[in-house]
């Protein structure tokens, strides 16, 4: 639908994806793109399927139909690993951290640094807890001690680690599934913050959320899904906060705003 | 306290008085040192006065008094200084004056019970006994975990009345009463119980509660005011490690069962439960590995049974068409890796299965348990058990393994390199602390010259204890073939020992110098400087120390025989190390404070300028390499003579024999600790725990340790972090089953017959010492340490059970009762910790 944009390829294209758990019809033929450097707001009620949407697309579960091209290319993510090789990273709503193991560990979880000794390869806990901190301290996350339980910290410093992690190793895709769900309002202005700086250094976002004045400050283009289809996609300068709202809430499209998608075809 | 060591002049007494009592103390201490050399006091049987051999108990008993003795003389000096340090040794000298009195009182409680019940096993008597074991056990639990300070808050408010502390006499808060005073009810209702009993002690007793009242009312003054005191940094470092209830359940059933029977800290006991429980212990690793990741294998049992059964049918039997496998063949290595093959791919299917069906691994492993154990009862018929000698009759040897003398001089070599370099690493680090700490000397000059003394200082430090390493190496390969070396350890042997451990730590020292001399680090502080003097007179008194010992036991030492020389070299300097290492410790955490509250920080000179300014450092390293690898060819071919010739090896000695060699053997008489003929210690021993240090390995320092415990403690966000859940899984399984099918092995290797049930409800044993070691069923959570402790504790209890003259039929009551209780234990310890 969306018309307006740049001609060379998008960064990612989901198209027709489908994806049934039994019985239960989670998306049904989802178009869904990612242009080069920018922000996607994915928006629609609870239970419209956007966690198994972004699920789907990094790997974490298998579509049961439909294609998906990254950077023009057919690709088959069949596991969270091939999406990181990608350079995809997600923040994802309920996989967050493994609370019995230290920040550092969570941090650097499929990724350890090693150094050799001899024939064998060691975790380099050092450079683990210095680099992990630092990393944090960039992205405006202060910790105490990098070999601390996760399970001992609050709901928000997980959720700010988690997201730390991500924006650190991102290479081309960041995806934030409800970030600052858990967060205090200075911590989601710093998450808000680092999103737009994800964008300046070459990335893309795809950031879920339920606050919909938030995403309306930092999105390029919104997605509307309702009940697993698409409702559509607009950007930002077409419709205005209420309009949004309306369609996440009812899963329909405005009169005015079929009207000018009706001039736009024509033309 | 504190007041004291602002010398302020109102508190002088209360210093004084604990300097008093420190001395006192220390002299009591010193004073059982010395009548038990002289054998004025026997621990155990003995048949004279004069007896000169010492048996464990005296020795652990002489050297932890002589040790406190120390202690307190170098508090009641430190107090009388007005050092802050002697504050801390206060603390530690009176809470393990504590303990100490703690485990007299209840060897006389405890071995009162013990006797009775032996003697007149009479019913109300055993009841009688069982309700004192409780009793203990319950306080001594009580007492490691709550609080000592409580129990003396009395009585310390009569100390300090008696100190003129009068201002500080508080009542105490309401838990410090109540402590007191069930304290005081146990031990009353243990009195009155044990004096009805026949044999109970009465003086040891009055002496054990004596000593521990009058240390905990000194131990609740002196943590007065500490930011931690000795007994909190003991539990947290408790609620930090995943084994705490398995430690202190250790401690509690040997400090238990020792004080109640005098057979159990002996050698053939201990040897029989490490024996038996060997192969256990080395299932039980693969267990500890699949729990932390979430899931379990209770098929373990019967992959034993059919690994074993494989092996003697492979050993025995050949295969179909091909037969027996010839002698020059090795069919006995070939059979064990085929029999391994086997377990290998039971595992297998146990993984597959779980991760293809999802099947939780519960309801997997018990089919495979029952599948598997139907391949041993159908191969195996009507009852029969295989048997090695029934293949191979009497003429025929066990098996034997050819082995390159190559192969071994070279693993003997790199070996005892690997000893070498990671019990040296940690040695020079601590002095390159003070290294430092001297450096900051502003007369740069005078400053490196000091420096260069310590790195010497250090040198020579490193090296005693590279020779002691060295030395050990060299009786270690000697005592490997007893056939073909007929020869003793000559001089020559002590020289190359020594001119080896300077080459060492030649080696070591310069690496830990290395980094500081490549990038300038910076010096730490004035105040570690202490550590030096410290370090000196620690020395010096551990030397005499040693000294005196000798003179007291008459060791008739001959410094002509290298190996006795040896023998004080390695204790004069693993004591020597010990104290320094302490005391730079200590001195270093103290000046960092210092340093913190002043804020000064002084720019320090590096040492290794002056090092470098020189050129000793990189001559030296060259020439100690050079000379490390040419000493070492040279002996290879020296000492293993015709080389080439493979070495013959009994395999069941290999994998699972007893080991006959005895500690006067080793040490050559001059200290007679024999290990009896019938002390059973096998080979699995040392398996289990070569297994178990590279386990731990694994799992806490590789990647996939860390995915073990990323998959048992959050599955979904393991996988969102691209690791393969499954193929973690399937691994551990195959690994579990590879562990169990060595076990098997050595099974066989050590009882060479095998029926259709060997390894039935060992799984739920394995279980039960994994679970007691801490490690959580539901996953992600514990060690390979812990289990170990499991694994001894299981052990334990079984034999010393036995010992204390309980019924056999009520063991496995007990042993339910004690894994739940660990648990529970464990995760009170835990609680505490948030
Ligand atoms: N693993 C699953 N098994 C079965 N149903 C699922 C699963 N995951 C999601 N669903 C269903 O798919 C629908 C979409 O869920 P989700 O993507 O989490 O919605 P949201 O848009 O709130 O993130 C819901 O109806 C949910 O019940
Ligand atoms: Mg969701």
């Amino acid at each position: 639908m969306a018309t307006r944009k740049s001609d060379d390829t998008p960064l990612l294209e989901m198209r027709g994806i489908f994806k049934f758990f039994g019985r239960v019809q989670a998306l049904r033929g989802i178009d869904f793109h990612v242009d080069r450097q920018e922000i996607v707001g994915l928006l629609g009620d609870n239970g419209a399927g956007k966690s198994t949407l972004i699920k789907t697309l990094t790997g974490f579960h298998t579509p049961t139909r439909g294609q998906i091209y990254f950077e023009g290319r057919p690709v088959s993510i069949d596991s969270p690993y091939v999406a990181r090789e990608l350079g995809i990273e997600t923040v994802y709503q309920d996989l967050a951290l493994v609370p019995l193991m230290s920040i550092a560990r969570n941090f650097w979880l499929g990724q350890e640094p090693t150094k050799r000794l001899g024939p064998f390869r060691l975790l380099d806990e050092e450079r683990m807890g210095e680099e992990a901190r630092k990393a944090l301290a960039d992205v405006g996350i202060t910790i105490r001690n990098p070999h601390e339980e996760v399970g001992t910290m609050s709901g928000g410093e997980r959720q700010s680690i988690a997201i730390g992690r991500a924006v650190y190793f991102g290479k081309k895709l960041l995806i934030l599934d409800e970030p600052t769900s858990a967060l205090s309002v200075g911590e989601t202005r710093k998450v808000l913050e680092y999103t737009r700086t994800a964008k300046a250094r070459g990335m893309s976002v795809i950031f879920i959320t339920h606050n919909i004045g938030q995403i309306h400050q930092i999105a390029d283009r919104f997605t509307v899904i309702s009940h697993g289809t698409k409702v559509g996609d607009f950007y930002k300068d077409e419709v205005d906060e209420e309009e949004v709202a309306n369609m996440v809430m009812t899963g329909e499209v405005p009169e005015r705003l079929r009207l000018i998608r009706e001039e736009e075809m024509m033309v | 306290m504190q007041a004291y060591f602002e010398n302020r002049d109102s508190n002088a007494q209360s210093g004084q008085f604990y300097t008093a009592i420190m001395g006192v103390l220390g002299l009591a201490y010193l004073a059982v040192t010395i009548l038990i050399f002289t054998g004025w006091i026997a621990l155990g049987e003995r048949a004279n006065v004069s007896r000169r051999d010492i048996n464990f108990n005296e020795w652990a008993v002489a050297i932890g008094s002589a040790l406190l003795g120390i202690g307190a003389f170098r508090t009641a000096w430190g107090l009388a200084q007005r050092e802050r340090v002697s504050w801390a040794w206060l603390q530690w000298v009176s809470f393990v004056s504590l303990l100490v009195g703690f485990a007299i009182a209840m060897s006389a409680v405890l071995g009162a019970t013990q006797q009775n019940n032996i003697g007149a096993p009479r019913l109300p008597n055993d009841v009688l006994g069982l309700s004192i074991l409780i009793i203990a056990w319950v306080s001594s639990i009580g007492i490691l975990l709550t609080r000592f300070v409580l129990y003396g808050q009395g009585l310390a408010r009569i100390f300090r009345f008696i100190a003129k502390d009068r201002d500080k006499l508080d009542s105490g808060n309401f838990w410090g009463w109540f402590f007191g005073l069930f304290f005081i009810a146990v031990f009353a209702n243990l009195v009155v119980i044990a004096t009805t009993v026949e044999g109970f002690n009465k003086e040891r007793f009055l002496l054990g509660v004596g000593l521990f009242v009058f240390s905990a009312a000194i131990y609740s003054y002196a943590v007065k005011g500490s930011v931690y005191t000795p007994d909190q940094r003991i539990r947290i470092q408790l609620a930090e490690s995943p084994s705490a209830g398995a430690i202190i359940g250790l401690v509690v059933i040997v400090m238990g069962f020792s004080m109640a029977s005098d057979l159990f800290l002996d050698t053939t006991s201990i040897a029989s439960i490490l024996s038996n429980n060997a192969t256990k212990g080395i299932i039980a690793i693969g267990i500890t590995t699949l729990m932390i990741s979430g899931e379990f294998d209770l098929s373990v049992g019967s992959v034993l049974g059919v690994t074993a059964m494989a092996y003697m049918i492979f050993m025995g039997e050949g295969f179909k068409g091909i037969g027996p496998l010839s002698f020059e063949q090795q069919p006995t290595v070939i059979a064990a890796i085929l029999a391994l093959i086997c377990a290998c791919i039971m595992g297998l299917i146990n993984g597959l299965l779980l991760v293809t069906t999802k099947i939780p691994s519960f309801i997997v492993t018990l089919g495979t348990l029952f599948a598997y154990r139907a391949i041993a009862l159908v191969f195996i018929g009507g009852g029969r058990i295989l048997r090695y000698r029934d293949y191979f009759p009497p003429p025929a040897e066990f098996p034997q393994v050819f082995i390159s003398r190559w192969a071994i001089a070279t693993l003997a070599i790199t070996g005892a390199l690997f000893i070498l370099v990671t019990a040296l690493q940690a040695i020079p680090q601590y002095w390159s602390r003070s290294v430092r700490a001297w450096s900051h000397i502003k007369d740069r000059e005078m400053g490196s010259v000091i420096a260069l003394g310590v790195s010497i200082w250090s040198f020579i430090s490193a090296a005693t204890l590279a020779t002691a390493f060295a030395w050990l190496a060299l009786v270690a390969y000697f005592h490997l073939d007893r056939v073909h070396f007929g020869k003793t350890l000559g001089q020559a042997d002590f020289w190359l020992a020594i001119i080896l451990g300077l080459a060492a730590a030649a080696v070591i020292t310069a690496i830990n110098l290395y980094p500081s001399w490549r990038k300038k680090s910076g010096g730490l502080n004035a105040g570690e400087a202490y550590s030096i003097p410290t370090g000196v007179t620690g020395w010096i008194l551990w030397i005499a120390i040693f000294a005196l010992i000798v003179k007291v036991y008459d060791l008739r030492l001959n410094l002509s025989n290298p190996d006795s020389s040896m023998l004080i070299l390695i204790v004069v300097a693993a004591l020597g190390f010990t104290h320094v290492t302490l005391a730079t410790f200590r001195q270093y955490r103290l000046a960092r404070q210092q340093v913190v509250a002043v804020g000064e920080r002084v720019e320090a000179v590096p040492v290794s300028q002056y090092l470098r300014e020189r050129g000793y450092l990189t001559v030296g390293v060259s020439a100690a390499l050079a000379l490390l690898i040419v000493a070492l060819i040279v002996t290879a071919y020296q000492r293993f003579g015709n080389i080439d010739s493979p070495l013959k090896v009994g395999f069941f000695d290999v994998a699972n024999g007893q080991w006959r060699f005895t500690m006067a053997q080793v040490t050559r008489g001059l200290v007679h600790v024999n290990i009896p003929d019938q002390a059973n210690l096998r080979n699995a021993i040392a398996w289990w725990v070569i297994l178990a240090s590279i386990f731990q390995v694994i799992l806490f320092r590789t990647r996939y340790g860390n995915s073990v415990f990323a998959v048992g403690g959050n599955r979904g966000a393991a996988r969102a972090q691209g690791i393969n859940v499954n193929r973690v899984k399937v691994q551990n399984f195959v690994l579990c089953s590879f562990l169990t099918g060595l076990a098997g092995i050595m099974e066989v290797a050590r009882n060479p017959g095998v029926d259709p049930l060997k390894g039935n409800t060992w799984e739920l044993d394995v279980i039960a010492m994994t679970v007691i070691g801490g490690t959580l069923l539901t996953g992600g959570y514990g060690s390979i340490i812990g289990t170990m402790l499991g694994v001894l504790i299981f052990g334990m209890l079984g034999t010393g059970l036995v010992l204390v003259g309980m019924d056999s039929r009520m063991f496995q009551g007990v042993i339910g009762v004690i894994m739940i209780g660990a648990v529970v234990l464990n995760n009170t310890v835990k609680r505490s910790r948030s």
